[in-house]
């Protein structure tokens, strides 16, 4: 019997294990991590998402200011303008009032008048004129350089179809340090801005009505004897020409705000009111969804994320000792993931007490807890500066002093693996160590002798929270030589022609295989856009093998050539290569510039190869890149050189996403002229087979 | 009849035998190549192969016992590479050579306690003992990396994230004018013991072998009467089915022997 029954285990064990290797090739574990947002919330919305968000002791939303806010536009073309008024050449005079504020550090941003056609850019409107406020890029400049510190003038000149600020410069320049002389341009303290236009008698009853303006500006707060006035009266314009629509754009992160907007006739004290907005009800519409009736127009490339109008609002800690804002979703440490988590908000320093930290609570137990009683990090402040604790049950395990400038800062906090929590504000950043952070996470006031604080009148704003959270590739080793055939029979003559197995590949964007079957490559020719070859296959660490080489291509500058390279950790199979981390190989001159896209690192660098360089015999580059524990090497040689060619990393990147799609593909900046061959995507996942 | 069942027991033994072996083989990864590899997946849990065992043997389900005086050799070779070894349990040094030929090897790594001695290698400043930030013990991942002239190492403690293998412990440069060479991956253990759980190896060549894929044309399938699933079964499933069936095969054969058995007992004793 015992024969028998040792017979039929063996079997079922063998039946077993092969079962068990069928399964595990498409079911390995994996330590992949990722960096995923769980949540981002700037409080704006009519009140706190309660799905999110639970809150004690009479933490609250509340409502700080309303205003039109250019959001960091970052891109040619977009602007907004004043639709409901226009300006009339028919006033003798007017005058524009505003209460304005830059937040973070901004570049220029300007005025605009006299654009005729409200869908029409301002740019190439040919009576248009602009007024560029500009932060500059160094002090002392004065010689009216574009790039200066100071207020510009600008005409659309007809004449050479260049623009505001063409060849030769014909702007009107004020140099003056707008930065420190009423603070225009600088951020945390509203600016009131004054633009009084007159109209120039001789102009009335022309064709060409101009008009002379002043622009004055100071400390909303401060009293209007303090304010700078700079008078806009000189050649080469001799006036602005005003009828028509007027709007506002920015430059590059620029964030500006019109807090209120008030247009009337008249200057001083004899004003009549023609249109005011103070933003806490007003109207805006965008080219997604056109209104002729809104008060305001997002026009060009304006979309409603680079353009805000309402209610401003943060999340309010008045007159409260001990009370939470809680994240409903718990929080947990990743034993597998360096980091755990990263929260981010920032604080409102203004009413900040001594008495009351304002900060971060973890490990409660329930969305009522108190944050004192489990883990606590929190600013406070003191007689010289302030003071950020680490409170655990209610007890200071430890408080260092922190210097801070301005009126608010971010607080930063990653979660790491070791229950350690690092915090940084502004530059300086501070370690605790053994903090528990499993459990619901808060944002909090804590007042460690739980008296009332009717004084503090501490706010949050604009919190985020990510998580790192360990995946399961699916991806089993792939490569493709590009030499397979298939057959098919015309006219009675058998046609061979490259085959690509499309149950594991994807081809698209106008990537094509060769007529020629001598040719064993993949084509990236002539073609621009989001184009790839890839696998099925999603990947976290792996080493990704390709060879490649320019394809012929014409005479175009450098900028219209698009770079070749390698895109990864794409969450989608068709995500761009512009929003997915990636190298790229791109031409530069003499040389071969290796580009880095959303990754930490150089994004820049010169190869030590130039791929570009002719050759008399069509030269072939191996590149490699070996993706490990969220660190990404980059490798090139030549093709027939050996593999101790590859010498050191052509570049490094540390931190980065990688789980996800994988891809040859050229970046979407112009047209791709390249080959590619003997593409592989080795899985090196050290956790392969195991369990996370 | 009892010749019949013992010849039926002797094939299901082998064909037990043969899956388990197919199994193993399946599962280890090993490169078509014997010579010069692309990469060797070895979980010693499950056996050896790809190695050569030297006064070593896989001593228990725990993985590749280590002892003093054995060494475990890889068949075929590789010259630049990744590695990554799982640790059980480790009590005392454990050294790793790289590019070993008849010539010797062109790198070995002697990890004791804290000290990584290195011979062929140095660290930037020469020095070829290096103190390590974290060292290797029960339940450790080891990460080596050896490309051109130089060599990372990393280390993962039980604890540690998996990130952490992204952050060397050491860097080690081979001399001027010398660099990795193509040989054989050799473990051994100076003194005391530990074990192996699994070596993956992953060679850092510029090209490594990739099959052709030709369209292969199903031949036409016979016409079928029109059933109402057309759908199929994936493999997966029909390899459950089979496991399945042959598991409840077996189980009836048990029983049904378990049965004779007792019932020819009852027999004996009433006799």
């Amino acid at each position: 019997m015992k024969k028998y029954l040792a017979m039929i285990l063996s079997l079922a064990l063998a039946c077993g294990i092969g079962a068990a290797a069928m399964l595990s090739d498409t079911e390995r574990a994996s330590a992949a991590n990722i960096r995923s947002l769980e949540m981002t919330d700037d409080f704006e919305s009519s009140e706190l998402n309660p799905d999110a968000w639970s809150t004690t002791n009479g933490v609250n939303r509340a409502l700080e200011y309303s205003a039109l806010r250019l959001n960091g536009i970052n891109t040619w073309g977009s602007w907004v303008l004043l639709q409901k008024s226009q300006l009339s050449e028919e006033w003798e005079s007017f005058t524009i009032e505003m209460e304005m504020n830059w937040v973070g550090s901004p570049s220029w941003s300007g005025i605009f008048f006299g654009n005729t056609n409200p869908n029409g850019f301002f740019y190439a409107s040919p009576s248009s004129y602009f007024i560029q406020m500009h932060a500059g890029y160094q002090e002392g400049d004065e010689d009216g350089a574009s790039g200066d510190r100071g207020l510009r003038l600008g005409a659309r000149d007809v004449s050479t179809n260049t623009g505001f600020f063409g060849t030769p410069d014909t702007t009107e320049f004020h140099p003056c340090n707008i930065t420190t002389q009423g603070n225009l341009l600088a951020e945390g303290k509203v600016q009131r801005v004054i633009m009084e236009f007159t109209q120039k008698p001789e102009t009335a009853g022309t064709e060409d009505v101009r008009y002379d303006f002043s622009f004055t500006w100071g400390n909303a707060e401060d009293d209007e004897s303090t304010y700078q006035t700079i008078v806009f009266d000189s050649e080469p314009h001799g006036g602005v020409n005003i009828g028509g629509y007027m709007g506002f754009t920015t430059y590059g992160e620029t964030v500006m705000e019109i807090r209120s907007f008030a247009l009337s006739t008249g200057t001083g004290a004899d004003k009549q009111a023609v249109f005011e907005d103070d933003f806490s009800d007003t109207t805006i519409s965008f080219p997604s969804f056109t209104s002729t009736e809104s008060n305001w127009r997002g026009v060009g490339t304006n979309i409603e994320s680079r353009t805000y109008c309402g209610e401003f609002c943060t999340v309010s800690y008045n007159g409260v000792a001990n009370g939470s804002l809680v994240y409903n979703v718990p929080i947990s440490r990743n034993a597998a993931s360096l980091k755990s988590f990263e929260i981010s908000y920032d604080i409102s320093l203004v009413y900040l007490t001594q008495s009351t930290y304002i900060g971060s609570g973890f490990g409660l137990e329930s969305t009522a807890s108190d944050a004192a009683s489990a883990s606590f990090i929190g600013l406070r402040r003191t007689d010289g500066g302030y003071a950020l604790a680490y409170i655990s049950g209610g007890k200071i395990v430890e408080e260092v002093a922190v210097t801070i400038a301005g009126t608010s800062i971010t607080m930063s906090l990653v979660g790491y693996s070791d229950n350690r929590v690092v915090v940084t504000l502004g530059e300086r950043q501070v370690t605790f160590s053994d903090v528990e952070f499993d459990g619901y996470t808060s944002v909090s006031a804590v007042t460690l002798d739980g008296s009332a604080a009717p004084e503090n009148n501490a706010s949050i704003d604009n919190f985020s929270l990510y998580v790192y959270s360990s995946i399961v590739p699916s991806g089993n080793d792939v490569g493709i030589n590009f030499q397979g055939a298939s057959s098919f029979e015309l006219a009675g003559e058998i046609i061979e022609e490259h085959y690509v197995n499309t149950r594991k590949w994807v081809m698209y964007g106008g990537v094509e295989l060769p007529m020629q079957m001598s040719r064993s490559y993949v084509q990236f020719h002539n073609i621009g856009g989001n184009a790839a070859f890839l696998s099925r296959t999603q990947f976290g660490d792996h080493i990704a093998r390709f060879d490649f080489r320019p394809s012929s291509f014409p005479d175009l500058s450098d900028s219209e050539l698009a770079g070749f390279g390698y895109s990864f950790g794409r969450p989608m199979a068709d995500t761009s290569a512009n929003d997915a981390p990636g190298i790229f190989f791109r031409k530069n001159g003499d040389t071969t510039q290796l580009i880095a896209k959303n990754m930490t690192g150089q994004s820049n660098v010169t190869c030590s190869l130039n791929v570009f360089e002719e050759t008399e015999e069509d030269t072939w580059y191996t590149c490699m890149i070996i993706i490990s524990s969220r660190t990404v090497k980059v490798f090139l040689k030549e093709a027939s050189a050996p593999d101790s060619s590859f010498g050191a990393p052509q570049a490094v990147y540390t931190d980065v996403d990688t789980y996800g799609y994988a891809a040859m593909t050229i970046e979407p900046t112009g047209t791709a002229y390249f080959y590619a061959t003997n593409y592989s995507v080795t899985n090196i996942d050290p956790m392969i087979g195991r369990e996370v | 009849m009892t010749i019949l069942k013992r010849g039926a027991s002797r094939i299901l033994l082998a064909l037990g035998l043969v899956l388990s072996l197919l199994a193993g083989i399946w599962m280890s990864g090993i490169s078509a190549n014997a010579e010069s590899l692309d990469l060797l997946r070895s979980d010693f849990r499950n056996g050896s192969d790809g190695w050569t065992l030297n006064e070593l043997t896989i001593a228990s389900s725990d993985g590749l016992e280590m002892l003093p005086g054995g060494q475990a050799q890889t068949v075929g070779t590789m010259d630049s590479l990744l590695m990554f070894i799982e640790f059980g349990s480790v009590s005392a040094g454990f050294t790793l050579e790289l590019g070993v030929t008849g010539e010797g090897a062109a790198c070995s790594l002697t990890f004791d306690g804290d000290i990584l001695r290195a011979e062929g290698v140095a660290d930037a400043g020469g020095e070829n003992s290096v103190v390590l930030d974290r060292i290797i013990g029960g339940d450790s991942i080891l990460k080596v990396e050896m490309i051109g002239g130089y060599i990372e190492v990393s280390v993962k403690n039980a604890d540690d994230a998996y990130d952490l293998l992204g952050t060397p412990v050491a860097t080690l440069y081979f001399a001027e004018g010398t660099a990795s060479r193509e040989g054989n991956i050799v473990l051994s253990q100076p003194e005391g013991t530990a074990v192996i759980r699994t070596a993956d190896l992953y060679s850092l060549s510029g090209s490594i072998h990739i099959d052709t894929e030709d369209e292969v044309v199903e031949p036409e399938p016979p016409e079928q009467p029109e059933t109402p699933d057309e759908g199929g079964l994936a493999p997966w499933a029909i390899a459950l089915i089979v496991v399945g069936g042959v598991v409840v095969v077996a189980a009836v054969i048990a029983a049904v022997l378990l049965i004779k058995k007792k019932k020819g007992g009852s027999h004996e004793e009433n006799h």
